[in-house]
């Protein structure tokens, strides 16, 4: 009898546990707003402002209340988050275009795919990107004046050394890494290992974009001389940003929730805290990438992982590196056509004004996996 | 000084990138470097460097990096004169298709040779007003192959003259526009009588007398006026009537280089000269591309 009931009990228990996670995994809004960029595209982004929240107005769905409220509180800048998601992809499949995972996208409000779910390497760099992508347009579009709320930024004015002054438009990156924070970050929920690694992430993008900042100068004296020089702070292009983050992607660190929450007080003091999986390593920095979940195997297509597989991809058959056909077709191995392709080439321009040039028909070899 | 190489060498890689796209295959549309694509313009009516350059409509920002209309203005103020001196055929198509591009899917450079002709036949008369060849212009960024710019007829070669060439500050035509130009292109302009005319080294040195008016006061000071000296750059052998009589009243123009004030114009005060007269006239109202307004 007493066993009977402490099975009981067991199943009991168990039954809980499976229903929590259920739960939890329905209630997760991360990177649900990222599908405005596909909502955004279909809509006429060229109309004004006025038009475009109206058309864009569908989109607004996949925003959480706090990111509603922060549109309607800045006008104009809808319009900037969308051009900064879309940059963000362009440039996430650039940095991965001959990796296994190449970034891949859908045009359905889930944009990325089952990876955000994940917690490995690969949601490390998504979640960067886009939140630089995001830090990166509306400080642009705040210096365009395209956002009515912000403006460039001021505040560096007069001299700024013995032979130049400040002047000109200085980025407002300030702007756009506090309104990237609040967005951002307000799609976040939980206070479990998958949400402090994406606010990691997402802060470590915000991070680089102001950081890379550099100065620019211009000469405007006579002649183009520079007895008279003006100087301002400009945004990094963003392959720059796409290419620091890469590097950090490559050197991402796996982490896990420090474990000095077995005291009550420790824990409630300090309840946010990544350290590394392995003690000798150091510390990640606020601009390093983190995760904690082993990437999964990209080779084939898994519906389970949204993964999609390098068969039909196009290799590199004399490379040793990633984008070789071996590593490339995890051993598979290619098949090979040869394609025709016609370009322009000794092109001439004519006074005035026009461009003449010849097609040039040749053949390429193309490899693509098995 | 590290930080202002880094900052030139940081503008060279920006000049130099859409360069590099130019030997690649050639493809239409600009580099890809997330920036907003240049807009199609007309060439305004007082961007008196490009008027009859051979197209109307300019890409806007230039290939100079000048983002605004008004900076283009300004830039472009100071080599006007340059145009009058007609030291060579192709000076105003190397500077127009720099300072106002023409509108084509991607952007079109000057030919280094073009450039370098332009150079050499112009920058003795640079270097007269105190100006050496600008970084900007550097020829060697500049590309070779066909497609860019180069003078329509490149047959033509000029004929060097008998004459020994005038001294490019002496060598100015009474015309409204032109004087204006120089005014602009100078930093400061004043009426006076010449009292003193001495060769010293490459140069000649130039004594004012000690009446002076002030038609542009610009960057010089009221004490430094009193005993105001102007060379004459390179202009130790050169022909320049205008300092062969010192009777004469003259409107003087010059500018600041180091230390020294260098003669950048010189016109005889010709009131019964109706040009002169209607040029002095427009003088008042007439109001020079200022860089205050292009970085406010």
């Amino acid at each position: 009898m007493r066993v009977l009931a402490l099975l009981l009990a067991v199943k009991a228990a168990c039954v809980l546990l499976v229903s929590s996670l259920t739960g939890t995994g329905a209630v997760n809004n991360s990177g649900r707003w990222w599908g405005i960029v596909n909502v955004a595209s279909s809509g006429n982004l060229l109309t004004n402002s006025k038009n475009v929240q109206l058309v864009l107005d569908p989109s607004l769905a996949l925003l959480s209340r706090r990111q509603r409220k922060l549109i309607r509180q800045n006008p104009g800048i809808l319009h900037a988050i969308a051009a900064g998601l879309h940059t963000a992809i362009k440039e996430c499949k650039w940095q991965f275009r001959n990796r296994r995972w190449n970034c891949p996208t859908t045009h359905s409000p889930n944009v990325f795919g089952k990876i955000v779910n994940r917690g490995c390497r690969e949601t490390a760099f998504v979640f960067a990107i886009t939140s630089a992508g995001v830090t990166h347009a509306v400080a642009r579009s705040c210096s365009e004046g395209a956002i009515e709320s912000c403006t460039c930024d001021y505040r560096r004015r007069g001299p700024g050394g013995p032979d130049w002054h400040w002047g000109g438009c200085s980025d407002n990156v300030e702007f756009g890494r506090m309104f990237g924070r609040e967005f951002v970050d307000s799609s976040e929920r939980g206070r479990d290992l998958r949400y402090l690694t994406n606010l990691h992430n997402n802060e470590a993008g915000r991070m680089t974009v102001a950081s890379e900042m550099q100065q620019e100068c211009k000469c405007h004296g006579m002649s183009g001389s520079c007895t008279v020089r003006t100087c301002w702070m400009r945004l990094p292009s963003f392959r720059l940003v796409g290419d620091y983050l890469k590097d950090r992607f490559d050197g991402a660190s796996r982490v896990v929730y420090a474990n000095k929450g077995s005291n009550r007080a420790s824990h409630r003091a300090d309840p946010r805290h990544l350290e590394p999986e392995n003690p000798a390593h150091k510390l990640p920095s606020s601009r390093d990438l983190v995760y904690f979940e082993k990437s999964p195997n990209f080779c084939s297509y898994n519906g389970k992982t949204g993964t999609h597989g390098t068969s039909g991809r196009t290799c590199n058959s004399s490379s040793p590196a990633l984008d070789g056909c071996e590593l490339l077709c995890c051993g598979r191995g290619y098949k090979t056509r040869m394609e025709q392709v016609t370009e322009r080439c000794h092109c001439t321009f004519h006074w005035c004004c026009h461009v003449s040039c010849l097609n040039c028909t040749s053949t390429q070899t193309v490899h693509q996996c098995l | 000084m590290k930080s202002l190489a880094s900052l030139s060498l940081w503008r060279i890689i920006i000049l130099i990138l859409p360069l590099v796209s130019l030997g690649q295959t050639f493809e239409y549309g600009w580099p890809d470097n997330y920036d907003k694509p240049p807009q199609c313009v007309d060439i305004p009516v007082d961007l008196r460097l490009c008027q009859g350059v051979g197209y109307h409509q300019m890409l806007l920002p230039n290939l100079l990096e000048h983002e605004s209309m008004a900076e283009v203005k300004q830039q472009a103020g100071s080599w006007v004169p340059l145009l009058h001196k007609n030291c060579d055929p192709g000076t105003q198509l190397l500077l127009c298709s720099l300072f106002a591009p023409v509108c084509m899917e991607r952007p079109i450079y000057p030919c280094r040779r073009l450039c370098e002709n332009v150079r050499d036949g112009c920058s003795p008369i640079m270097a007269a007003f105190g100006f050496p060849w600008p970084h900007i212009l550097t020829c060697d960024k500049f590309p070779q192959d066909d497609m860019c710019i180069n003078t329509p007829n490149d047959t033509s070669t000029s004929e060097p003259n008998g004459h020994p060439p005038v001294c490019p500050p002496c060598d100015n035509e009474m015309k409204m526009d032109v004087i204006l130009d120089h005014m602009c292109a100078s930093e400061f302009a004043i009426k006076t009588k010449i009292q003193e005319v001495k060769r010293e080294n490459m140069d000649r040195k130039v004594t004012l007398q000690k009446k002076k008016r002030t038609i542009k006061m610009g960057t010089l000071k009221k004490k430094d006026l009193k005993k105001l000296t102007l060379y004459l750059k390179n202009g130790a052998d050169c022909p320049c009537t205008q300092l062969d009589n010192t009777r004469n009243t003259y409107l003087i123009m010059g500018r600041k280089v180091d230390k020294q004030y260098l003669l950048t114009g010189i016109h005889k005060w010709d009131k019964s000269n109706r040009e002169f007269k209607k040029t002095m006239k427009k003088l008042k109202s007439h109001k020079c591309p200022a860089y205050e307004n292009v970085f406010k």
